[in-house]
């Protein structure tokens, strides 16, 4: 009786053990998975603020500047006179001719002068 | 017999054994009790390691949150030597990719060092590159590098930071204390192969990332400034300029630029001297745009109306045992003529009349002699005497701006004085601080630093004589077509080393602000030197009328009525159009 009393305490004390020590192996594990996902992260973080840079650098009015110099593009700014006479214009009578309107995705594979007549 | 020396080699036993044993006893109690914490420490910095998070330093921002500088990171390399076999191979393979010479590399890996840096922070393709080598010895770390995406744009205003994210220059060290964050802790437990256990963290202090500025800056009127300098540098010559655009109600800087520029991303690369911001630094005598100063003190003193006349000596004037000259000869002028046509003797006149206390006092009011209180670092308060120290000449020379040296920035304050009825105002060019959320932290309150300087009926008579400089007198080439525009132009010859004025070296400058009735903007643009023209009205003033005229479109600042004189013209224009 006591011999067996002291077995299964035994027994159960190394269960106990070798519960815990799997525990302590799955959670080293467990950290080993966390650090590569942790590296992972901080790589997509990464990636993700170069492309936001390189947007920003692509944005910036130097290198806009910079691009249509050497397409040779020259921007104006419209004078405010220039602006009123297409309101005058419109208001006049001669307005210019509407937008053609697309109705459909066919239209845009078509010229815009055939869309037009087709929607008539 | 037998006996006795059985009992003798017993007790030489024993006595040995007590020997060993109490030599153990001794050892144990040593490295236990006794240098117990010597050995704790040693086991530590064996078992864990503890590492410092590096914060994110924080970006920079113009005043519609585009950003100026922000922080990225990279790969910097270093190599363990011990683990290096073949270190000749090893930096013959390093060579190429890091840019180094092999000899300063295998320099390196020489010392009998555990780690040695070979590169901070070198681009990512090359990292790769060295990643895929998988060389013995070498190993990387994750660090933090410095971008400027606009490269040029606002160089002397942002600064740059150095290797280690410190602040350097510019609002980089203006603001590092916002900027740098807090590096948090990381301790963690290591195995006998010093490879790291992740699951037995010791202790974590997250790093708290740094704040982010956001400056007063515009990105485009930045650049609108930026490009005019470049525009006119490639048609002229002359050893520097500068300008700076402020609002002149509340102080902001709208755009602050200096050329010749550098690339922040490439700071090593530029001269020392070109890394100066001349704005804010650098001291030169303003000439005739310091004539504003006496010309409002002699309104505000109600020493002289507008219509009152000033003979003007036909263009020579001796005072004090020197002749004073006028770029032309005039004979009388009207108070408002002697400004208009930037009569030297003529406001040397009226300066005498007020007497040296009231030009000086005026001349304090304005701000000269005084630090604008900007917040950017190394800016100089000017020279500008007390009157005790003023000599006989003093007075012939003060009120046209000689025997003063100023900064565009004090010169720029003055004028914003007259623009915006009467105030001085504090120059800034951060207009908050915000964190990670854009949530604000800090918001700079300027509005409450605006000190009367001037009555605002004072301050509007000026408006309309200087209305008048550009309209009639030296600063026609500032007109800008659809605004009214105010200003004052200045011809100043630059001191010689050895003392007195060059006959052959000017500093050229407009100081002026549009429109005129309800300014929106107040700049300076200064040029150094410039080549072949030298006049402030010739060279200066074009320069102010492209800034200012783009600004206030970009501004979205309304076209004003042309005046009634042209109004036939602008029907007859209408007309046409309508047909």
């Amino acid at each position: 009786m006591k011999l067996r009393s002291v077995v299964f305490g035994a027994s159960a004390v190394v269960a106990v053990s070798l519960l815990q020590v799997n525990q302590q192996v799955e959670l080293v594990k467990a950290s080993y998975v966390l650090r590569e996902k942790e590296k992972q992260i901080a790589t997509l973080v990464d990636r993700n603020r170069r492309l936001f840079y390189n947007s920003i650098c692509l944005k910036s009015p130097v290198a806009l500047s910079d691009a249509l110099k050497r397409r040779n593009v020259e921007l104006t700014q419209p004078d405010t006179r220039l602006i009123a006479q297409v309101l005058i214009a419109g208001e006049s009578g001669k307005a210019p001719a509407p937008a053609v309107e697309k109705n459909s995705m066919l239209d845009l594979l078509v010229p815009s002068a055939q869309a037009a007549l087709q929607n008539k | 017999m037998y006996k006795k020396a059985l009992k003798i080699r017993l007790i030489l036993v024993v006595a040995c054994y007590l020997v060993f044993f109490g030599f153990i006893l001794y050892r144990l109690l040593t490295v236990q009790v006794l240098k117990n914490e010597n050995f704790v420490r040693l086991a530590d910095a064996q078992h864990y390691l503890t590492l410092t998070l590096a914060p994110q330093r924080g970006q920079i921002f113009d005043r519609n949150e585009k950003v100026l500088a922000m922080s990225l990171n990279v790969f910097s390399v270093y190599a363990v030597p011990y683990e290096i076999t073949e270190k000749t191979a090893f930096a013959a393979a390093l060579a190429p990719l890091l840019r180094m010479p092999a000899e300063l590399i295998q320099k390196r890996i020489s010392t009998g060092k555990k780690f040695v840096w070979l590169k901070r922070r070198i681009a990512e393709e090359d990292a790769a590159h060295l990643q895929k080598l998988r060389l013995p010895g070498i190993g990387f770390r994750r660090e933090s590098k410095r971008y400027y995406p606009d490269g040029k744009l606002a160089a002397h205003v942002i600064g740059y930071a150095g290797i280690d994210d410190q602040g350097l220059d510019g609002a980089e060290l203006a603001f590092d204390r916002y900027l740098k964050g807090r590096p948090g802790k990381r301790s963690l437990l290591r195995d006998a192969k010093q490879r790291i256990l992740p699951a037995f963290e010791q202790e974590y202090v997250p790093a708290v990332d740094g704040l982010h500025v956001v400056l007063t800056l515009d990105e485009v009127i930045q650049h609108i400034v930026e490009e005019e300098l470049e525009n006119y540098f490639q048609k002229n010559r002359a050893l520097a300029a500068w300008v700076v655009v402020m609002n002149p109600h509340n102080g902001e800087i709208y755009a602050l630029a200096n050329w010749p520029a550098h690339d922040l991303n490439d700071i090593g690369a530029a001269a020392a001297a070109d890394r100066r911001n001349k704005a804010v630094c650098d001291l030169f005598e303003p000439g005739s745009t310091f004539k504003i100063v006496t010309a409002c003190a002699a309104l505000e003193e109600r020493k002289f109306g507008l219509d009152d006349v000033i003979f003007c000596e036909n263009g020579e004037y001796r005072i004090a045992r020197h002749t004073l000259h006028d770029h032309k000869p005039y004979g009388n002028l009207t108070f408002v003529g002697v400004i208009e046509h930037s009569s030297n003797i003529g406001m040397v006149k009226i300066a005498q009349k007020l007497g040296n206390q009231v030009v000086y006092d005026y001349a304090k009011k304005f701000g000269f002699g005084e630090l604008t209180g900007i917040d950017l670092p190394g800016e100089s308060r000017g020279i500008f005497s007390h009157p005790s120290k003023w000599s006989k000449l003093s007075i012939g020379a003060i009120p046209i701006g000689h025997e003063v040296a100023v900064t565009s920035l004090q010169m720029v304050r003055a004028m914003a004085v007259i623009a915006n009825g009467g105030y001085l105002v504090r120059p800034h060019v951060v207009m908050k601080i915000i964190n990670g959320q854009r949530q604000d932290i800090e918001t700079a309150d300027f509005q409450r630093q605006r000190t009367p300087a001037l009555s605002a009926q004072t301050a509007q008579t000026m408006r309309n004589i200087l209305q008048g400089v550009v309209d009639r007198g030296t600063g026609k080439k500032a007109a800008i077509p659809g605004y009214t525009v105010a200003g004052k132009t200045g011809t100043a010859q630059k001191l010689l080393p050895g003392g007195g004025y060059s006959h052959s070296n000017f500093i050229a400058s407009f100081i002026g602000f549009a429109p005129a009735d309800m300014p929106r903007l107040v700049a300076a643009v200064v040029v150094d030197d410039p080549k072949p023209l030298y006049y402030g009205g010739l060279v200066a003033a074009p320069l102010f009328k492209n800034i200012a005229e783009r600004t206030l479109k970009y501004l979205n600042v309304p076209q004003q009525m042309l005046p009634a004189k042209d109004a036939a013209t602008e029907s007859e224009l209408l007309e046409r159009i309508v047909e």
